[in-house]
Parts: C-alpha cells; structure tokens; sequence
C-alpha cells in the first residue's frame, strides 16, 4: 500500500485531482474527527477539512518526501484548527460541542464522551492538538515535525495534558 | 491506566462519530478540485519555444512510452512499461529562453490546456532541423577530472590533526552549523532573534574562550550554514519573508516546506577572527536546497515556487526568482535574465531551480546564475561537475531526471540531460568516477502476471557515460525491498536493500558496461548510512530489526562490513547500542555531516536516548578497529534552558576536534575534553 500512496503522491503533483482523491478517501474521516474534537464545532471542522484539502492538493509539489503525506495533510489541518480556536474564542463558539443524535449508541456511555470532550476542550490549543495528534497515532517524534517543536517537549507536554484531562475526568480515567 | 490506553479510550470514543458532512466526502472534494480554475492541465507536454529545440527528442522519446500504457485511470495497471528504459539527451542547449514571454509561455501552458496533438505534431516537425543544428554548434563542458572517494587518509588529513566536515566527495565541501580550522572553531548559535556565529579560539587547550561573533538581530533569518575557507567565512542564511504559520519557525526539514523564501549569502573575513569583516553579500530567491563548495567558489542552489497565476507576461516579477549581488552594478534584487532561463522538457510544477557561482575571494566578480524549469530534489556535485536531480511521476512509474552542469571556475554550463527510472535515496545514491556516473535508484512500478495491478519496488543500478547515455545497468534487484543507503568505492559501490533483512550487495562497476552484483549479505536490520574506513573496511550506522517480521528495534546499530572479498562481504562484528533505552537514535544515520572522524581510529556521534526519567542528548565517541566496535565514551554538555524559550535551545550535540581536545557543543554550552581519557578540561557558557 506505501508503493500505491507514493504514486499516488507522485501523481497528484502532476495535478491529477483523482489520484489526489484516492489519498484524501483513506483520511477524510479522520481529518473530520480530528477538527471536530479540536474545534468543538461541526460546521468549523468541516470548513476546516475543506480547506485543508485545497490547500495540500494546491502545494502537494511542496511536499518533499511522500512517504510523509499522512503527516503533512494532518500539519496543514493543525494550523487551521490552531487558527479556527482563536477565532471560536474569539466569537465565543467554543462550548458549543454538543454530541450529535447520530453518535448515539446505546452500548456507550454518553455521558463519558461528552466528558472527554470537555476535558479536551478544557485544554490549551497546542495542548489539544498533542494529545489528538497522539489519538491520531502520531509518534512523538512525528508530532515534533508537525508542529516544529522538539520531541522531548511533546512528550513532556502530552504528559501533563494527559494529567490535566485525568484530574478533569475526575478519576473515571 | 498508562497513557497508551488512555489516548486509546479517547480513540474509540473519536472513532463512535459516523456523522461526516458530504460537502466533504471524497466525491465532493475532487469535484471541487477539478473546478478549481488552477487545476485544469492533466498532460505534460507542451508546446515548446524554438530554442529549446533539442530537448524534443526527450518529448518524443516519453510519448513513445506513453503510448504504450493506459492513461489516467487510478487503480487501473497500465501496463507494465520497460523498466530499464533510460532517456539521454545529450544534445542540451547552452542557450537559454529567449524572452520572458516564453517562460511566461511555458508556465502558462503547464496550467492551461497543452497545445492540441496538432499541435504537438507541427511542433515537432519544425524542430527537427533545429536539434541537428544546436547539436552541431554544442560542445561538452570538461570533465577530466573526476571524484575521488573521500577515505580515511583524506578526511583526517593527519592523524593528531583537527577534525574536518564529514564530506561525500573529497574536495567538494559541504555548509554545517559548525566549522573549524586547527585553531578556531565557527558555531551557529541559533536564538529567537536570528542567533550569532560565535567564534571560538581553541589554541590553548587549557583556556578556550570565545574570541568574536556575528549577530543577526533579524527575527527571519533561520538556518545558517557556513564554509570556512582559509581566512574566509561564508554564511548561508533563509529568511522567511513572511513567516505564514505566526509562532512556529519553519524549519527547512518539517513537512511544510518553507514558502516565500529567500537565501542569502555573506562573505567575511576573519584573517582576524575577533574582528570578522564583512565583504561582500548576495541573495537569491527560493529556499536553500543545498550548496557546495570547490576551491574558492561556492555554488548555491535554490528552489523557487510560482504562486498563483501570474497573469501578465509583463509582470515578470510575478513569475521569475530574482537575485541580488552587492559587487554587481545593479545591487538591488532583479529577476534572472530569460537567457540565463533554460526551459526543460516540459514543466512539471511551477518551480525554479537556480544555481549560482559566488567567488568567495574575488569577491570584486559578479555571481553567475542560471536557472531551470523544474525541481530538483537531490544535488550532487564532483569537482567539474553539479547534477540536479528531480523525481518525476509518470503513469507507469517514477523516475529521475538528471540535468549536469559543468562548473568551471565559477561559470555553470548545461552540458546534458537525461532520466532514468526509479527515485534516488539522497545525495551518496549517485557518483561520479572516470567519466562515468553512477546512479542507484528505487522504482515504483506494476507488477506483472499475477502481480499485475500491485505496485512494487525494484532496485536499480544504472552507469551512464560522459555524454549521458546508458553504458551498462543492474535492474529489479531485491523486487520487493528499498534502498537504504548506498556508497561508492571508486570501481565498487555498496547498495543496502531493506524488507525483512539487510543484504548488502556488492557491485563492481570496473566495467561501465557490465555491471554486476558480486555478492551479498544478510543480515537483520539496516544501514541508513556506510561510511569507508578503509579500502576494505567500511562502517554502518542503522537500526537493527526482528529477522522474521521486519519490525525494527530501538537503539543505534553499528556494523563492521569486511568488503574485501567482493563475492563475500562480512559482517566483523555488529552492535545495537544504546538497546537498553525506550528509544535511542542518532541523526548520523540519516544527516552524514553529524558524524565525524575524529583520527586514531576514533569516530563521534550525536545521540539523543529517552528512557522513563526523560530526554538526553549526548556525544557518543567510538573506537573502530579492524574487529571491533566500543563505545568509548559519552560526553554530556549542559544545556541551559531559557524561560519559555527551549525551542531555540534545543539542538543535538555536535563535537569537533581540535589537536589535542574534543570540542562538544550544544547551543550554548562548549565542552572541552581531552582526547586521550575524554576527561573535562572546561566548560564554556555562551
């Protein structure tokens, strides 16, 4: 699969939309989810995810290595959450995050969810996007490219963040 | 509950959404794309200006082989295309654009429709003439002299001497952070305002002390590399000229790219290093993509990216990377002049690369600049000689363009082109010796029979000569795996491969024309870098790996490869050190000028190691004899953090070595050591 995506890589920088479109389809929920529990806002994580699928389809001939094109879509989203957070504090939006109907299932305990999401959101922006980052599968040494800091303070902060949601969570965690 | 299951919980929790906006669905978004007014050109030919004639017989040559395959359908094989089909154009131009206009052209047909097949045609027709006729008129730079492999004799220079910048090719220097002579050591001390050099003078080894600096006051400048030539000090900054993602630094290796950036250069003289004098300063548009330097002149390459649509063939700003010489008559930044512009074969992305000549001690000579449509994504360069090489994506694979450059005394003359198949790991995948250049590759290409839609790699070997065309080559070695490193030995060159298990292949290219794998050897884990310690001898630094699943385990291998049976290569001995920490990595393995050599059989690493109680860096020293690997000593520097600022203060140790002293630096603190026990003498503060 590696061979395939770096082809596909390749291919989308000679401007092919589809090839561009079969990266993007392995991610896009991914890409939803992670806006959506940094931003706490449907409608910013969507206009989130959208531009950052321009935005990496428009510099993809910027993007080096190809082996890296996971950890470049998320670095370009990152920023725009990084970005949609002050903007949200900005216009106070941000503890709109109410679980949607559809995330509903029975088997789960809601009221945790909403918790998690509280305690994420209760965290500061770099702080956030660690720990989803980290959710995300991202190494820490991953984690320090993205967001151009070293790797022994991402793993100091996800340590503390990680702390923090703890004490938030109440000791359910 | 510990911090893997707790990110684990909020995972499963994330992953309980299923509620996505279509606006955002895959269908949706490249529908969006396609709409795009940008986004509308699929094909890479185009229509091409009459001068750069010749480079149609590579056009021809690509749609031959386009022909062949099925076009455009993602996740549908073309058809296998003849993997070791390599492209030589030897008949390149010495000419460049003619006028702006035709590189507004060529640019404004990479994003507008290519000419019609009609087009293409009459195009084709008429230049026919025309590539008998610049062939007639071109004759190829020099290139007598060829690389010599840099062996332990030449990188010491003498054996209680002074450490030197781990180099590829002897007498070809390469920019670092550090520098030193036998008695002055330069170190970029990066900080939040743009940092300094400092100068150290490390002539009494019992009383070091910081003797001059340069400071940058300029909150974008980042990345300063230096060379140190005699009593010359070049500098290489970027400066960001909008620094686009606020707080964050972009750094030249992160996944974002560094955009809008320019490169500058700074000739000093520090015959008195207390008081460095400034000569002569030069910019150029685009991010440094690498640079080096033969005798006094320094070659430097940018990559420059269009933005937008430049609209008007007039606004030549908007689409044409300017440069600046302070010795030149016009001081201020202009654009390139179109005929120092060379249109390739057809434009893959709107990106310049631009290389100029800047003579460090005649400093009175104005630069020389010629740029190219097209990227380049590894240089390399032997004493005669600068090869840009570009990936390229075709549908039925990926390949390398090659473009070389004679550089002679500072003028840089395109003496030919050529592309191969498969991409290069890096600089040390490529070499050139007697005329001949060598390139190792990894290709991506579908399978056949069976494996027909499966996309697989193989590795090539290809040995092209003086005018670039194929003299012999290996192909489909190790399907399945991917180079790893690669050196060359004069006639011999060793190729580490990587799935499961490591074999190191031998290959004598005595024959440019026959090619041949002499013999291998398998072993687990991987070399990323093979540095010669003798004739016969050579080091690898890598990772070593679980034999059966290919998973691969912490800590910093080291292997002693005996390559003097060229049917059977050895492994003398292997180490994975540093084992015993969660996780442990030196940046030797993938960045060659951390390593240094360091005489008497003594070789330094940075090392960062992590284990529960946190993070540390040091300088790891190792002895190499003819059977062993030691660990000899670790050498710690303090690093002092600044309040809030521990960004800029991180930076992995690096050592130099000064006669008698061992010389380790972190951003603000020098160690020095001795070398006999690698005792403290003294620590500096910075």
């Amino acid at each position: 699969m590696d061979e395939l995506q770096k082809h596909l890589v390749g291919l989308a920088k000679g401007r092919d939309a589809e090839a561009f479109g079969k990266l993007y389809e392995t991610l896009w929920t991914d890409l939803y989810k992670f806006a959506l529990y940094c931003l706490g806002n449907r409608e910013e994580a969507e206009d989130a995810v959208q531009d950052t699928a321009i935005d990496a389809f428009n510099n993809i001939h910027k993007l080096r290595s190809e082996d890296s094109f996971r950890a470049w879509i998320f670095a370009i989203l990152s920023r725009k959450c990084k970005r949609g957070i002050r903007k949200l504090i900005e216009t106070r939006k941000i503890s709109e995050l109410k679980p949607s109907d559809s995330t509903y299932d029975p088997s789960q305990d809601i009221q945790l969810s909403i918790e998690v999401r509280e305690a994420l959101l209760e965290l500061k922006s770099e702080e956030r996007l660690i720990i989803l980052l980290s959710v995300h599968g991202f190494k820490a040494i991953e984690i320090s490219k993205i967001l151009n800091k070293p790797d022994g303070t991402i793993r100091s902060k996800r340590h503390r963040a990680i702390e923090k949601m703890r004490i938030n969570l109440g000791g359910e965690f | 509950m510990n911090e893997k299951d707790f990110l684990d919980k909020i995972k499963n929790i994330s992953d309980s959404e299923t509620d996505f906006p279509n606006s955002i669905s895959p269908k949706e978004v490249v529908k969006m794309l396609n709409n795009q007014k940008t986004t509308t050109n699929k094909s890479k030919i185009f229509k091409f200006g009459s001068i750069a004639a010749a480079c149609l017989v590579l056009v021809l040559s690509f749609s031959i082989i386009m022909g062949q395959v099925v076009l455009r359908i993602v996740g549908q094989p073309p058809q296998p295309a003849d993997r070791s089909q390599v492209i030589t154009l030897p008949e390149a131009t010495q000419e460049g654009a003619g006028s702006y206009e035709e590189i507004f052209n060529a640019i404004k047909s990479d994003s507008n429709k290519a000419g019609s097949d009609d087009d293409f045609l009459t195009d084709f027709g008429r230049a026919v003439g025309e590539v008998f006729d610049s062939a007639k008129s071109f004759s190829f730079g020099a290139m007598e002299s060829s690389s010599e492999m840099v062996t332990e004799d030449s990188a010491l220079g003498k054996e209680d001497g002074s450490s030197t910048t781990n180099i590829q090719v002897d007498g070809v220097d390469e920019a670092d952070v550090i520098k030193n002579d036998d008695r002055y050591i330069y170190y970029w001390k990066n900080a939040s305002q743009g940092g300094e050099i400092i100068i150290f003078d490390a002539g009494d080894p019992n009383n070091v002390k910081k003797t001059g600096s340069i400071k940058f006051t300029d909150k974008s400048v980042s990345n300063i590399q230096m060379y140190l030539n005699g009593s010359t000090l070049t500098l290489l900054w970027s400066e960001n000229s909008n620094i686009v993602y606020e707080e964050n630094r972009i750094m030249a290796d992160s996944y974002y790219p560094p955009e809008n950036q320019k490169a500058f250069i700074s000739v000093y003289d520090v015959s008195d290093p207390s008081q460095p004098e400034n000569l002569r300063e030069f910019s150029q548009d685009g991010y440094i993509n690498n640079s080096r330097m033969i005798e006094d002149v320094l070659y430097l390459v940018t990559s420059y990216a269009i933005y937008g649509e430049p609209a008007d063939s007039d606004d030549v700003e908007a689409y044409v990377p300017k440069i600046s010489d302070s010795v030149a008559e016009n001081t201020e930044p202009h654009p390139i002049d179109s005929g120092c512009i060379l249109l390739p074969e057809y434009v893959n992305s709107k990106r310049y690369t631009v290389v100029s000549a800047i003579d460090t001690k005649n400093v009175k000579k104005t630069a020389e600049t010629k740029a190219t449509l097209g990227g380049a994504d590894t240089v390399y360069a032997s004493k005669t000689n600068l090869y840009l090489l570009g990936n390229e994506y075709k549908e039925e694979g990926n390949a390398t363009s090659i473009q070389r450059f004679a550089i002679i005394a500072g003028n840089i003359i395109p003496t030919g082109a050529a592309s191969v198949p498969g991409n290069l790991l890096n600089q040390f995948s490529v070499d050139e010796y007697n005329d001949y250049f060598r390139i190792a590759t990894t290709q991506n290409a579908f399978g056949t029979g069976m494996r027909a839609n499966m996309m697989e790699t193989y590795n090539n070997m290809f040995v092209l000569d003086k005018d670039l065309k194929l003299t012999g080559s290996i192909t489909d070695i190790a399907p399945g795996e991917r180079i790893y490193s690669v050196r060359y030995m004069g006639e011999k060159a060793y190729m580490v491969t990587f799935r499961q298990t490591d074999p190191l292949f031998s290959i004598d290219l005595s024959d440019p024309s026959n090619p041949v794998i002499t013999g291998q050897l398998k072993i687990p884990g991987f070399s990323t870098y093979m540095h010669p310690i003798t004739d016969n001898l050579m080091l690898g630094i890598g990772s070593d790996a679980n034999e059966e699943t290919g998973q691969t385990k912490t800590g910093i291998k080291l292997s002693l490869f005996d390559v003097s049976k060229p049917e059977q290569p050895l492994e003398k001995f292997t180490q994975n050190f540093f084992s015993e920490y969660s996780y442990a990595y030196s940046p030797a393995a993938y960045d060659h000028k951390t390593f240094v050599n360091l005489g008497n059989g003594l070789y330094g690493m940075p090392v960062n190691k992590h284990n529960n109680t946190g993070e540390q860096s040091i300088f790891a020293v190792f002895e190499v004899s003819e059977n062993s690997i030691e660990l000899r000593a670790e050498i710690q520097t303090p690093v002092y953090q600044a309040e809030g600022d521990n960004y800029y203060n991180w930076r992995e140790i690096r050592g130099v070595r000064i006669g008698d002293v061992l010389c380790t630096i972190s951003n603000d603190n020098l160690r020095v050591s001795s070398m006999d026990d690698f005792s403290v003498i003294s620590d500096i503060r910075f």
